[in-house]
């Protein structure tokens, strides 16, 4: 059954993305209750973390384990250049988003000496280390206080302080990223990336400057997580240390490999399963008792456990649609010709 | 002067010492085959000179420069090319992705007509361009392995056992090919376990055993070496 729904999702890929944008879009005018609302905003955000991280292990074969560290980072710019710096929202997201850019180059080039789980583990080190940092820089960060009265996102004088509006937005910058990543990929360095996941020596051989091309992937990577901390802190309008823990990195890790390494809609099915799944449960709760939201954290185990024995490399991962569609649309084809030289 | 020229070169793993103090050159045109048994330190030559395993001491100079201090990358793009051991093409790449990677250090231009040239040489894979990789036979990934390595349009093509694993009439038509790229103007540094059929196509030969050059000379000559026979052609 899940054969045929990838066959059919290849055969149809065009119409299914317009279908699935056009709810996206349409989305938060039918649905007008708050809360809905608001989860949809969070699946938009964890939409593009999960993307950021797949740009880095799905398609790099880099482990990071401190995604919320560019994530904190973005937030933390943008809070400090709006409330203290005095910045306006478009400059301060550019900025922020130059700055997790410029965190995410400075953390690769000494690490990436190291390989394998070892860097992995230096990217949790690296999320608690900014966690600690943020916590105790009371002067910029005002310390476990957090920053306050960070001004909702404004675009040319206008400012977005309406939910819907602020849905929007995110669905503005999850299009941008999408694009960007699609892109990206199927360029000259994306090519790059993949082969250097597939296999580093041979990639060298090619004349592909493997070091580089890491640093390039971590300092993306960094960017559009920070992208996300800028979003997130000009949406809830406040930040603190504890939002950017290893919980949050691992929730993100979660999402992208649940979702499909190396596939753009498993990132973003990811995201979405992850966000809405407390919520439905929460919702089952008011039907059949509390205690499936405490069971919660098993469900979880197993979805892990039955991942991992089924589809190791996630739902939508390690398949490409234009290759199945291609296979399938040759495979019909053969089956003409041999209809015809029957006839 | 020669094309290839490396210079008492040592390489170790760790504490492990794979190549102990080696000199040989490679003039332009030729082909050259190291030869010896597993372990002698044929890879391990190969991968050093291409620069994915760093050299403990020594030189290597290429077409006059001294390349011993490049990065990998950099040497490749002077010119030298590697198609690894084990016929390492990337399996999930398509064949034509695969060429596309090959040729990453040159123009658009050079890459149509370099994609050209390969699949005149190996017209199976042209056939077989949409598909990915890892799907195609050991023989022709063994093909896509070679064409994707004069990508770059190398001055010197380094092979690391072609032959392996292959059925003899495929091993047959790869040293077929071996040669005709050879004709064509590229230089080839070959190393093979199968020593006979290696010999047969090479200008000059080197026997290499436990990371030591113990015997050098025409291939012809070596072919028929009393101790290279006893050693690596089976006593025949």
């Amino acid at each position: 059954m899940f054969r045929k729904a990838i066959n059919f999702w290849a055969k149809h890929q065009i119409l299914i993305t317009a279908i699935f944008f056009a709810v996206v879009l349409v989305y938060p005018l039918v649905l007008e209750s708050y809360y809905l609302r608001n989860v949809a905003i969070q699946c938009l955000l964890y939409s593009i973390l999960s993307l950021a991280l797949n740009l880095i292990m799905g398609y790099t074969g880099i482990v990071v384990l401190g995604m919320a560290a560019f994530y904190g980072i973005g937030a933390y710019s943008l809070a400090i250049l709006t409330t203290k710096a005095g910045f306006s929202f478009l400059p301060a997201l550019v900025c922020s988003v130059i700055i997790t850019f410029i965190a995410g180059a400075l953390l690769a080039l000494p690490t990436l000496r190291i390989q394998g789980n070892y860097l992995a583990i230096v990217t949790l080190g690296f999320c608690e280390i900014m966690r600690i940092v943020e916590l105790n820089w009371v002067s910029l960060t005002n310390g476990p206080f957090g920053i306050k009265q960070i001004p909702a996102p404004s675009l040319f004088g206008f400012t977005l302080s309406q939910p819907v509006q602020k849905y929007y937005l995110a669905v503005v910058l999850l299009a941008i990223v999408v694009l960007l990543m699609h892109n990206v990929i199927n360029s000259r360095s994306g090519r790059a990336w993949k082969s250097i996941k597939s296999d580093p020596i041979a990639a060298q051989a090619m004349g592909i400057n493997v070091f580089r091309y890491k640093v390039f992937a971590f300092a993306i990577c960094a960017a559009i997580a920070g992208l996300a901390g800028v979003y997130y802190a000009s949406y809830i309008g406040y930040v603190d240390s504890t939002t950017f823990n290893y919980n949050q990195s691992i929730q993100i890790l979660s999402m992208t490999i649940m979702g499909g390494l190396g596939s753009i809609p498993g990132s973003i099915f990811g995201a979405i399963f992850f966000v809405i799944l407390p919520e439905f449960l929460r919702w089952l709760g008011t039907f059949c008792g509390e205690w499936i939201v405490e069971w919660r954290q098993i469900l979880y185990g197993l979805i892990l456990v039955l991942m991992i024995m089924f589809k190791s490399d996630g739902i939508l991962g390690g398949f490409d649609l234009r290759q199945i569609h291609l296979y399938n649309r040759l495979q019909e084809k053969n089956a003409a010709a041999e209809e015809g030289q029957k006839k | 002067m020669a094309l290839l020229e490396i210079r008492d070169m040592h390489t170790s793993y760790g504490n492990i010492k794979a190549v102990k103090g080696i000199s040989f050159e490679v003039d332009q045109g030729e082909i050259v085959t190291l030869i010896g048994s597993n372990g002698a330190g044929k890879s391990t030559t190969l991968n050093t000179i291409v620069g994915t395993v760093p050299i403990a001491s020594g030189e290597i100079w290429f077409n006059g420069a001294n390349i011993t201090k490049l990065p990998c990358h950099e040497r490749v793009a002077l010119g030298i090319a590697l198609s690894p051991e084990g016929r390492q093409v990337f399996p999930e790449f398509s064949v034509e992705a695969n060429l596309r990677m090959g040729a990453y250090t040159m123009s658009k231009s050079e890459l149509a007509e370099g994609q050209e040239q390969a699949y005149t040489l190996f017209p199976i894979l042209k056939e077989r361009r949409r598909q990915a990789a890892g799907t195609l036979s050991g023989g022709e990934q063994q093909m896509l392995a070679v064409a994707r390595a004069l990508m770059c349009k190398p001055k010197l093509l380094m092979l690391d056992e072609p032959s392996l694993g292959l059925a003899p009439l495929i091993v047959a038509e790869i040293f077929k090919l071996i040669r005709r790229i050879n004709e064509m103007g590229t230089t080839i540094l070959l190393v093979e376990q199968n020593a006979r059929m290696a010999l047969r196509i090479s200008n000059r030969g080197y026997v290499l055993e436990t990371g030591n050059i113990v015997l050098s000379g025409k291939g012809s000559d070596l072919a028929v070496d009393e101790k290279v026979r006893a050693a690596y052609l089976g006593g025949l």
